[in-house]
């Protein structure tokens, strides 16, 4: 579970401070499918770059399952992230000189999984996506909506609980970001915790809760 | 091919320039490597070899010095063409006096060096010289292009000094003795030695044949005596340039050419270095998005970098090779694997190692979301 308490993001110096979250408290469940919505520089990516442990709170409390992440070290916070949470982005982030599969198993080398193991995962992960036939093929070779379900499969295989997504279906068309949604959907029907962010609403009636955010507070 | 240079260098025509630049570099280093060693190695020795030639003669061991004259040897060995019989024939004497006897063989043996003028790669030296003929020398065929003929005798400027010539010796001998061993060492080519020697003998004779290099003449004297050895023979003089102009050529070396390629070394592999690590930002930046920290990160670049150095250490060997093949045309290469190769390249990989630490600044400030979505 996340529980997220009066955060507050401060970004500049004493002279010139901009506010991007003005204290915004949350809970997400285990399993839960959120979609967090609102205009461009609501403080949406900067919520998620939180919650992901990429950036640090100014103020307020951050806990995952127990842990207060806000209290955690830098390396503590990076060493939480790895083992708990996985991002997909919205240009697919792949390493285009890596195959699908080398690009999957990026993760679990990360985590020193070892290569009979990795192999297992891998295959699994692209099999769940409906990619398994595409583990050699390079990124460029495939579609917009491929690439994607590639980025999703190594989320999935990191084996974390926490998969934040920010704007997933923001470089696809209608067709196959709906696939992509679909394939989020039965992700936390699995178990996992997943987190988007999108601008697109009729994609986010898909979720089991939409959040919308303006001007750093959630509008309730 | 192409999707390694991709791999390793983001794009094909990237990881051409940058491979080729890289081994360039590689090659400079190399070289100065070699050159360190080669004087080193000469610096060691008083005396070395420039350029030789030898001729085996086996003589009974009651033969007279005297009955050994350059003509009765020019009539049994073709080796000589006697231009000043007078001179020729002491000339000679003085030689064999000079040379050592061993096992009935008299060697007769000399150096040879060339003047800057012939256009050929020599150095000053030593000509033999009659001591009862002043200013008359031997000179080998291959250096007949720097004579001149004055009233049917002909002369030659070595050392800023003018010698006549008493005798020219033959860049191919045929020998007589039951050990069927020629050698041959000049500034004609191998192909040019090859076909005198087969007009000469038919291809009797066996032979071997050895490069002159006169930019690495230790190792040319090594060469030589080891291959003479196991014929039983062996090389008992030579000479070449004095202490004082190794000692000039080292400290130009080291004052003006060793600076310029430490300087063009280093720049070029900063440069190479921090392209080569900005390409590689976004890659950086995925990896810390799923949990990489920056010693993984930096590990992880130095391993794929040091295999794209070693490529090009590999090719700046082959252009090494390939350089001293046309400039010195040397049919060997002796690998200087030393101690100060060692260091040199240790220093190197070391160097490159800083630099990428330094860029590594660019990894440590990327922040993976933003520079996900910036790249």
């Amino acid at each position: 579970m996340i529980r997220i308490k009066d955060i507050v993001k401060i970004y500049g110096d004493k002279e010139c401070q901009t506010y991007a979250l003005k204290g915004i408290s949350l809970d997400i469940n285990d399993g839960e499918f959120v979609a967090i919505m609102g205009p461009s520089g609501s403080g949406k990516s900067t919520l998620l770059n939180i919650i992901g442990c990429m950036d640090v709170l100014t103020e307020g409390e951050f806990i995952v399952d127990e842990t207060i992440v806000s209290s955690l070290t830098n390396s503590k916070r990076q060493e939480f992230a790895k083992n708990n949470i996985s991002f997909v982005f919205q240009d697919f982030a792949l390493m285009n000189d890596y195959t699908s599969y080398e690009n999957v198993e990026l993760p679990l080398r990360i985590k020193g999984v070892s290569g009979r193991e990795r192999k297992k995962i891998v295959l699994e992960s692209l099999d769940k996506v409906g990619m398994s036939e595409f583990y050699k093929k390079y990124p460029n070779k495939l579609s917009g909506g491929q690439q994607q379900r590639v980025a999703i499969a190594r989320a999935l295989a990191s084996g974390n609980k926490y998969i934040l997504a920010d704007e997933p279906t923001g470089a696809l068309d209608r067709e196959n970001g709906m696939e992509i949604i679909n394939v989020l959907k039965d992700i936390a029907k699995e178990g996992r915790t997943v987190i988007m962010v999108t601008h697109n609403e009729e994609l986010a009636k898909f979720a089991d809760r939409i959040i919308y955010i303006e001007d750093g507070l959630i509008n309730q | 091919m192409k999707k390694m240079l991709k791999r390793y260098y983001r794009d094909v025509l990237t990881g051409v320039l940058m491979t080729l630049s890289l081994s360039f570099t590689f090659f400079l280093i190399l070289n100065s490597i070699r050159i360190i060693n080669l004087i080193n190695d000469e610096v060691k020795v008083d005396e070395y070899v420039k350029c030789m030639y030898v001729s085996t003669e086996l003589l009974d061991a009651e033969t007279e010095q005297d009955e050994k004259t350059f003509e009765e040897l020019s009539r049994k060995a073709d080796l000589f063409e006697i231009l000043n019989e007078e001179t020729c024939n002491v000339s000679l004497y003085s030689i064999a006096l000079n040379s050592k006897v061993r096992e009935g063989t008299i060697r007769v043996q000399y150096v040879v060096s060339y003047n800057e003028s012939l256009d050929r790669k020599v150095v000053s030296g030593e000509m033999p010289k009659a001591d009862f003929t002043n200013g008359c020398v031997l000179i080998t065929e291959s250096m007949l292009d720097a004579t001149e003929s004055i009233n049917d005798k002909k002369y030659i400027e070595l050392n800023g000094d003018v010698y006549e010539i008493s005798g020219i010796i033959r860049d191919v001998s045929v020998g007589q003795s039951e050990r069927e061993v020629i050698i041959f060492a000049g500034a004609m080519s191998k192909e040019q030695k090859t076909k005198v020697f087969s007009e000469k003998t038919g291809n009797k004779w066996k032979t071997i044949h050895i490069g002159s290099n006169v930019n690495n003449p230790l190792n040319v004297y090594k060469s030589i005596n080891d291959k003479l050895n196991k014929y039983g023979m062996q090389l008992t003089s030579h000479g070449g340039l004095s202490h004082s102009q190794l000692e000039e050529s080292t400290r130009y070396m080291n004052s003006v050419l060793q600076p310029i390629m430490i300087f063009f070394s280093f720049t070029n592999v900063f440069v190479v270095t921090g392209i080569w690590v900005k390409k590689r930002l976004r890659e950086c930046a995925i990896r810390k998005s799923f949990g990489a920290t920056y010693d993984m990160i930096m590990v992880h670049l130095i391993k794929e970098m040091f295999k794209c150095v070693i490529v090009s250490v590999v090719i700046g060997a082959i252009i090494q090779f390939v350089y001293l093949r046309i400039t010195d045309n040397i049919f060997y290469i002796k690998l200087y694997i030393n101690k100060t190769s060692a260091i040199v390249m240790a220093g190197v990989f070391f160097i490159i190692l800083i630099i990428m630490c330094y860029y590594g600044k660019y990894i440590k400030k990327t922040e993976p979301i933003t520079a996900i979505k910036r790249m």
